[in-house]
């Protein structure tokens, strides 16, 4: 029998609900733990009763068979736990190496040796295969993917014995995650526990040992990974509801009118001389490596990037050289979902409504400067039975909801716009599966009514599903274009490293 | 998952106003003279000039920015008003046109500085600060300007009301700059420029506009409150209204408006005023010595913002 680092035993926590009810769950030394449920089964408040960031109502904690009860995060950092989050908490303005060594900086005389600092935050990097980031480049100006691999590092750097990992495939690429998987393999092989939360089941499949499905705040089960199907982890992480998710065929609504045609796109530094055609009721997947130019290439056609050269032609219309704000192509009719939708999607503090009415405040809902707020009323609740959000009322502020539903307010505000084009990067990155299903259902209705959609994601599964066509962007060009049904995801993954292996 | 519900201003004005009938409670009992006519009366006329540039401050704190030169703009606004008035013959009607146009620029001149080379409005309003009280003093020759009985039609008292026209102008400008604030478009994209500057501009609008306007506006509130200014004392005094600035953000912050943006009510900041005037006048009648006035002052607004803070904590923790 392997010995039990963490054991977990019958606890609970109320806040104004129970969200854990009795969760029994154990660690066992070396070994990779998945931790799987729908947002709000519990997860993240497990792992921070874990971390010491909330005390447990009732139950009890064993670390190495002794009785564990963290206060705070230093309590939990001093017993070997460490725990990487969703939101990074890392310092921008400072470098790699600085960040690395936040709380231990090595000095001499009083001041920051910098010698020291390098050589050491380069021998940790390379330790983890990081050998491509500069330990002097400042963090700010890393990619989301680059950053994530940093922040693991940085825990994994300090006294490590129990190591959780809240979704943190959710910004990687293909190759970023198998190198996070080889990493973890050859932590397990040292004798670090790893917690792994994730939404997605093909990762837990590869990745882990055993894996603990948490369903409204219960511990439905835990198996070991090789004897469970990825239907039947589906099947305990959505209870009843497994019929809801299970995959519909593909149809195909693409029309032989162009909703959008590219010719030559370029941004200085950026994407190379992209062209193509996306047509009325296409569905057109775009994916490459972080850093590719895949989300660059959708600021360039929604006019929130400066571009060098190139011409955007909408429908019929003739061709226009690039939009220079994003007022602009909203105006020919091009809406844009995007990555983050923290700093850029929304306005987190304000409410449901606001927000859902925003980007056709101006045209829809106001006349002569005046705000029309019943029609404003009521095209919102239009909006959240349309899009399946889940809300007390129009009046919450966004930053209370789910990531999924702030999703689909995110997504919601273009409906409301109505617009022809629309441009959705990473539109489920951190979301459940249900809320997944919803946008997918929505994307699907929008290519019925003949609009054009265009979509980046890393999640290569998720393209394959949803899409006609599947473009690959390698280092600022168009590499390759795929469509149904001569494809397959690694004719489509090696495409997207083809530069990458000539040069 | 909690109790995090939306947090109402509704709400907070009760509380604001609950404070303002304890405030009033407390001078009554311990002055007999504080519940009487002559003393609402004498705050009446005593708020539009902060009520005016509080109203204004408003405006450019819910975008984000801020503005130290409101104190100035004033005094320059009442400076050329009283030149204009006495040294060259205008009539009132074109002269407060152009009290409020100095207002204006001053303002116009604020947003554009800032918003447009992406200056923190802290560091211009600051320089404007210096530059527009500089301007006054060239003005004025650095001499107070006696206007005489004609700006009497603003600040005397109107029959039966026994308010002046100046206080109906400042309640006014508190109805119309709610009104401005919650039903307009510009409006609402002030709070939520100040909310998430990056998010409005992803949602295709183009946000230098709404931010320059918001400092004209409070740029044109301080004209109109320089205009009041000057007809309350009948002189345009180099001097007025120093430290203003800091009267207003004041009365905001009482009032619940976040120094970070994306947060503020009018009717709020105007209970903000009305708070900070009756304190004042009431501990004047009691006697209170003027360094203890500014400290018990200092204290109200901390301990306003503290518990607004705590209260606001608290709802959002359940």
């Amino acid at each position: 029998m392997p010995k039990i680092i963490l054991s977990v035993n019958d606890v609970s926590k109320n806040f104004a609900v129970r969200v854990l009810d009795k969760i029994q769950f154990d660690l066992r030394l070396g070994e990779i733990h998945g931790l799987i449920g729908a947002n709000g089964a519990g997860k993240s408040t497990l792992c921070k009763i874990i971390s010491g960031l909330l005390l447990p109502d009732s139950g009890e904690m064993k670390l190495n068979g002794v009785l564990y009860r963290p206060k705070n995060r230093n309590d939990s950092e001093q017993s070997g736990i460490q725990i990487v989050h969703q939101e990074l908490s890392l310092v921008d303005t400072l470098t790699v190496s600085e960040n690395l060594f936040l709380n231990r900086l090595p000095t001499r005389f009083g001041c920051l040796n910098k010698t020291s600092l390098y050589r050491k935050a380069k021998s940790i990097l390379n330790k983890f295969g990081l050998k491509d980031i500069n330990p002097d480049s400042l963090v700010g100006s890393l990619g989301i993917g680059q950053k994530q691999l940093v922040q693991i590092a940085v825990s994994l750097s300090r006294d490590c014995k129990v190591l959780i990992l809240d979704e943190p495939t959710s910004s990687l690429n293909q190759r970023e995650t198998e190198q996070l998987f080889c990493w973890l393999q050859s932590l397990k092989l040292q004798g670090i526990g790893i917690i792994f939360i994730s939404h997605r089941i093909p990762d837990i499949k590869t990745l882990t040992d055993r894996v603990t499905v948490l369903r409204d705040g219960q511990s439905i089960t835990t198996c070991d990974t090789k004897d469970v199907c990825s239907k039947s982890i589906l099947s305990y992480v959505a209870g009843e509801s497994t019929a809801r998710v299970t995959k519909k065929p593909f149809q195909s609504y693409c029309s032989h009118e162009p909703g959008i045609r590219l010719s030559h796109l370029e941004v200085q530094n950026g994407i190379q001389d992209i062209s193509f055609t996306a047509y009325r009721g296409e569905r057109v997947g775009i994916t490459g490596l972080v850093g590719s130019g895949r989300t660059q290439l959708l600021h360039a056609i929604f006019g929130s990037t400066k571009t060098k050269r190139g011409s955007i032609q909408i429908g019929a219309s003739e061709p226009t050289t690039c939009f220079t704000h994003p007022k602009d192509a909203l105006r020919s009719g091009i809406g844009m979902v995007t990555e983050d939708r923290k700093q850029t999607g929304l306005m987190m503090s304000l409410d449901v409504k606001t927000n859902l009415t925003f980007a056709s405040l101006k045209s829809r809902f106001s006349s002569n400067g005046l705000i029309h707020e019943t029609e404003e009323q009521k095209e919102s609740s239009k909006l959240r039975k349309d899009t399946h959000l889940k809300c007390n009322n129009l009046q919450q502020p966004v930053k209370t909801l789910s990531g999924g539903n702030q999703q689909k307010i995110a997504l919601g505000k273009w409906l409301a716009c109505d617009v022809k084009i629309l441009l959705l990067d990473e539109p489920t990155r951190g979301i459940d599966a249900v809320a997944r299903q919803n946008i997918y259902t929505k994307m699907e209705d929008l290519a019925k009514q003949k609009k054009t959609i265009v979509m980046v994601s890393s999640d290569l599964d998720e393209l394959l599903d949803n899409c006609d066509r599947i473009l690959v962007i390698s280092q600022g060009r168009l590499t390759a274009s795929f469509t149904r049904p001569d494809w397959s995801s690694d004719r489509i993954t090696s495409a997207c490293f083809t530069d990458q292996v000539d040069n | 998952m909690n109790m995090l519900g939306t947090f109402k201003p509704q709400k907070q004005q009760a509380g604001l106003t609950a404070v303002l009938i304890l405030l009033c409670g407390i001078f009554g009992v311990s002055s007999e003279n504080f519940l009487a006519t002559p003393t609402f009366i004498s705050i009446a006329n005593q708020i539009p000039d902060l009520t005016l540039v509080a109203v204004g401050m408003t405006f450019v704190l819910v975008i984000g920015g801020i503005d130290l030169s409101t104190g100035s703009t004033l005094a320059l606004s009442s400076a050329v008003f009283g030149v204009l008035l006495t040294e060259h013959d205008w009539t009132l009607f074109p002269a407060s046109i152009a009290c409020i146009a100095t207002g204006s620029l001053c303002g116009l001149a604020n947003g554009f500085i800032s918003i447009k080379a992406r200056i923190p409005s802290f560091i211009v309003t600051l320089g404007m600060l210096e530059i527009a009280r500089g301007a006054t003093k060239v003005v004025t020759q650095s001499q107070t300007k006696y206007i005489g009985s004609i700006t009497d039609p603003i600040s005397d008292p109107l029959p039966v009301l026994s308010v002046s026209p100046a206080f109906l102008v400042a309640v006014f400008a508190v109805i119309a700059g709610q009104f401005v604030l919650s039903k307009t478009v510009f409006g609402r994209y002030c709070i939520a420029v100040g909310t998430n500057e990056e998010a409005v501009i992803m949602s295709g609008v183009r946000i230098a506009p709404y931010q320059i306007m918001a400092f004209c506006v409070c740029g044109a509130l301080c004209g109109i409150a320089g205009l009041t200014h000057a007809a309350k004392l009948s002189t345009a005094d180099p001097n007025a209204a120093i430290g203003m600035e800091l009267s207003a953000i004041a009365a905001c912050v009482i009032g619940g408006t976040s120094l970070m943006g994306g947060r503020g009510n009018v009717i709020s900041t105007f209970l903000g005023v009305l708070i900070i005037s009756v304190l004042q006048t009431g501990l004047a009648q009691l006697g209170v010595s003027e360094p203890m006035k500014q400290v018990t002052t200092g204290s109200v607004i901390i301990i306003a913002v503290l518990s607004d803070a705590l209260r606001r904590r608290w709802s959002s923790n359940g």
